[in-house]
């Protein structure tokens, strides 16, 4: 059978020990490392964990509630982006048929902008997705949109979203804070108080920017805007004056960031609130900046007094246990330091769209031995999988139940919405519980028969 | 907008004690008050509905689709063909049209599927999809090693016109100088057009069915079977038809069993690469030209195949109805009776017997009730007459597909019971939605989408149909069958004196 043959050859597979030699994975050794080939297109017959420019366009425009979405493209694609992180949001779309796509889907659009702005007078602005089929059939989305935010009279704003835009859905987060930063952003002008910030790149999972609000708000730090979990039209207008961008997803958010620091010159703090080291130097750096550095020991002392009791009934449980990782890009980095916090040992990292920065940073605070990979399709997460026999896998939906089925805890990013917010310090205790249920579950005593 | 009036009763309490005086009550006195009375209230999302401008509800009157009650066609052809022994689909399209549909199927099945893609980027749409579908099937055979890869056409590639049969020519040249002619045994591909534009996933359902028939079935010698398309239900609803064929005695050709691969055993060690041990074999779906019958459970969902067998190879088709509620499962029963000579064995008239049982022990609670209904054509349509069965009354019933039988089937099972319900016939749910909230409707049978809608009218939930991702364990329930009809029937009873009834008066 030449079909069996073939698979001996095939590098991908793994050896007794595992020797993965494919082109996406790396093994962390002592060298520095310089060959990052990242953000390249998948290849095609892959099952690849990646999505189109439209996902990513809808990851970060979903949470934005005064405005309307409008997609203009055939009605799955609507369907679809109604959905995002688990919640569901009402969607409106064009429906375009074959009539349309033979003559134009002009007509349709504006139609049903007027449509749409009498069924929801009170929204603040709208935005119009542009899919695949109206891309290739050429409708000239963008001279609407500029004509019809006179006559509608608020902006409408075209996310060109075209799921053949780029190799992934990182196109599409940077297409859509484009959108943002070009069009609402700087519209108006406001008071700038002494402690105010943006943060940039925290999508309100299970109210995770009303936590670090509030965490902040001890410090006595005012958050004006959060990209884009709490952002109501009014603030992003005025969003530019702060004084500080807090960057907390690089991936997405660091074009919105860049684009602010050029323009309104708002220097930009890297920060993450996931794990207990990375929160403390979070705050610390924040009070670095505006000189609150006692507030800030305060808080931390105050919150880590309150964590304590539990996190020392965890740590001993989750010590010494094995990891596995892959999301979409920036908590690769992330969760392996918030992951080395617990004393758990992470066997690989992985992301789907990471680019060179967040590779880099995984390599750094990885340890010798574990493998990075970039892309990983279903294939390749299966063979990492059985070869390094993690305790429990992080990721997304879609590789959740394939670590089932293959005997391994799993733990959903982004959390389903039983367990609470993962940022912060009593987030951490939530996350570390999460794994502790993922690990310790009874169910996998069963497995084996 | 004061002037605007509540939604309905059960939010202005008329005639009927408020919450306060409920809860000032030290105990429920039984004499002089009714069951209406002591209705428990729930809090609702929205306190008033507001409703919209009346010329813009009807669908017809608008060009913008609100909260459609389907998904694209690719979706259905994903459907069938993850349902096919060691088949992998593989999508002629940009990764979001693999991607969500794998988030969907996750969700509702909590599966792994294994979805293939063509990865569109820029240079595909600009120089054509031929290099993507090359390099694509080469690697998903170097890879995966499939039996079928079913080739799934999404808008862009069949805007932009690729000649997917030309391309198929040349994949297997390139294929047969790389594997050895034997690859032309070992690999089957099927080729289905399903651009989104131009239906619905029940359509791209109906499409796969009739590429796969069309493209692997052949005349052999006859084999006494019949064959099933079940159309888009769940896994347990298969399992329950698989269970009255094997009572009766009959051999039977399962078309697109998604029950043994959208619904597997955790059992390690696990193969690799991972496939589900269950699925339509190749040599089955051969064979269905051979076969006593094709019984197109789902009309709207089989009905091109149905037709196909019929002309082709002369197995008579039979169109539904789908066998959900009694009338339905009766005619399913004894048409399969007729055509195989075999009897209607005594488990089944068992198992019928249980569900007109539960039906006489329950009708007190359904009678009467009036219902809304949203689905998927066929399985709507079913609902609507299993509603009348019990005594209840249809207000709205919705598809989010436009089918040419579910009018008329929703219609003639109505007027048999003296009905009158208002049918949409693939609108969009923002206008069924809008009588579900002005009429005084007592339950709404409808998949997770109607949640919202649910929670802003104040009425009850039944899950059933097509998507249902917001409980567990609705995937491995039949509600088809007798079986199927008395889970059902208790779901809908359960949810009735949940909604309806204070705790303590519902013992019994």
């Amino acid at each position: 059978m030449k079909v069996a043959k073939a698979v001996k050859r095939d590098k991908w597979r793994c050896g007794g020990c595992c020797s993965l030699k494919a082109a996406n994975v790396w093994k962390k050794t002592k060298e520095l490392w310089d060959d990052i080939r990242c953000q390249r297109p998948s290849a095609p017959g892959k099952i690849t964990q990646r999505s189109c420019v439209f996902y990513g366009a809808r990851w970060i425009l979903a949470p934005l509630k005064d405005a309307i979405h409008l997609v203009h493209g055939p009605v799955g694609c609507a369907q679809y982006g109604s959905t995002v992180r688990g919640q569901s949001y009402r969607i409106f779309s064009t429906a375009l048929e074959e009539r349309d796509i033979i003559f134009g889907g002009i007509n349709k659009l504006i139609k049903s902008l007027f449509e749409v702005r009498q069924l929801k007078p009170e929204a603040k602005y709208i935005f119009v997705y542009l899919t695949c089929t109206p891309s290739l059939i050429g409708d000239d989305a963008y001279w609407v949109c500029k004509h019809m935010g006179k006559h509608l009279g608020c902006p409408v704003i075209m996310v060109d979203s075209p799921g053949f835009k780029g190799e992934s859905q990182a196109k599409g987060h940077k297409i859509a804070y484009d959108c943002l930063f070009k069009e609402l952003i700087g519209k108006k002008e406001r008071e700038v108080g002494p402690y105010d910030i943006n943060i940039i790149g925290d999508y309100n999972i299970n109210s995770e920017s009303q936590v670090l609000k509030s965490l902040l708000k001890r410090m006595g730090i005012h958050v004006h805007c959060v990209f884009t979990g709490d952002a109501p039209y009014e603030k992003i207008i005025s969003a530019h004056k702060v004084r500080l961008n807090l960057l907390i997803c690089q991936n997405s958010g660091q074009s919105l960031a860049k684009a602010m620091e050029r323009k309104y010159g708002i220097p930009c703090l890297k920060v993450s609130f996931f794990g207990l080291s990375q929160t403390i130097e979070g705050l610390k750096k924040i009070g670095e900046f505006f000189g609150l550095k006692k507030e800030a020991e305060r808080v931390i002392a105050e919150e880590y007094q309150a964590i304590k009791p539990k996190l020392d009934w965890l740590l001993p449980k989750l010590k010494g246990k094995k990891a596995a990782l892959f999301f979409g890009a920036a908590r690769m980095a992330i969760l392996l330091r918030a992951l080395d916090d617990l004393g758990m040992k992470v066997v690989f990292t992985g992301s789907q769209f990471g680019n060179k920065d967040t590779y880099k940073e995984a390599w750094q605070y990885a340890k010798t031995g574990t493998y990075i990979i970039d892309d990983a399709s279903e294939h390749d997460l299966e063979h990492l999988l059985k070869e390094l026999r993690p305790d429990v896998f992080m990721g997304g939906i879609k590789e959740n139940f394939l670590s089932h089925k293959l005997g391994i805890g799993f733990c959903n990013f982004p959390q389903p919405k039983v367990r609470g917010p993962y940022v912060g310090f009593k987030g951490f205790i939530n996350f570390a519980y999460s794994l502790y249920q993922a690990i310790y579950a009874p169910v996998w005593q069963f497995v084996k028969f | 907008m004061s002037e605007l009036k509540p939604i309905n009763g059960n939010l202005k309490l008329n005639g009927r004690l408020t919450i306060e005086q409920l809860n000032a009550l030290p105990e429920v006195p039984i004499e002089g008050i009714t069951y209406e009375q002591i209705y428990i209230e729930k809090e609702p999302i929205c306190p008033e509905y507001i409703p919209p401008d009346e010329s813009i509800i009807p669908s017809s009157k608008r060009s913008v689709v609100i909260d459609p009650g389907r998904i694209c066609m690719p979706f259905g052809a994903m459907w069938a063909s993850v349902g096919v022994h060691k088949c992998i689909p593989f999508v002629q399209g940009a990764q979001g049209c693999t991607t969500y549909p794998r988030y969907t199927f996750s969700r509702i099945f909590r599966e792994p599927v294994s979805i293939a893609t063509a990865s569109f980027h820029e240079d595909a749409a600009v120089f054509g999809g031929r290099r993507n579908f090359l390099q694509g099937i080469r690697n998903l055979v170097y890879r995966y090693h499939p039996e079928v890869i079913a080739v799934v056409t999404v808008c862009s590639s069949e805007i932009i016109g690729d000649d997917i049969e030309g391309f198929l020519n040349e994949a297997w040249e390139m294929l047969e100088e790389e594997f050895g002619p034997e690859i032309r045994d070992q690999l089957k591909v099927v080729i289905i057009h399903t651009p989104s534009f131009a239906g619905s996933h029940v359509n791209g359902y109906d499409e796969a069915a009739k590429a796969f028939v069309k493209t692997l079935a052949k005349r052999r010698s006859p084999n006494n079977k019949v064959n099933i398309i079940p159309g888009m239900i769940t896994p347990g609803d298969i399992r329950e038809i698989k269970h009255i064929l094997k009572l009766m005695h009959i051999d039977y050709i399962m078309l697109f069993d998604i029950s043994e691969t959208l619904d597997c055993p955790l059992r390690l060690p696990q193969k690799m690469p991972y496939y589900p041990k269950g699925g339509t074999r190749i040599e089955e779906i051969i064979d269905t030209a051979n076969s006593l019958a094709t019984f197109a459970l789902c009309p709207d969902e089989g009905r091109g195949a149905a037709n196909y067998l019929a002309k082709r190879y002369e197995v008579p088709g039979i169109l539904g109805p789908l066998p959900l509620g009694v009338h339905n499962t009766d005619k399913f029963v004894k048409t399969l009776s007729e055509i195989t000579g075999q009897p209607i064995s005594e488990e089944i008239k068992d198992e019928r017997g249980i569900l007109i049982d539960a039906m006489a022990d329950t009708f007190h609670y359904t009678m009467g009730r009036r219902v809304a209904i949203c689905g998927d054509p066929d399985i709507a349509a079913a609902a609507t007459r299993f509603c009348c069965e019990l005594g209840m009354e249809p207000v709205a019933v919705f598809s989010g597909t436009q089918s040419a039988t579910f009018a008329q089937e929703v219609w003639a099972a109505c007027e048999e019971y003296g009905y009158k319900p208002v049918i949409f016939n693939g609108g969009d749910m923002f206008e069924w939605e809008d009588v579900v909230k002005k009429e005084k409707v007592d339950l709404i049978l409808g998949n997770s989408k109607c949640v919202n809608i649910s929670k802003e009218a104040n009425v009850p939930l039944v899950r059933i149909g097509f998507p249902v991702y917001d409980r567990v364990g609705y995937q491995r329930r039949a509600y088809v069958g007798y079986r199927g009809g008395e889970f059902l029937l208790s779901l809908i009873v359960n949810t009735i004196l949940d909604a309806k009834f204070p705790d303590d008066r519902v013992h019994q």
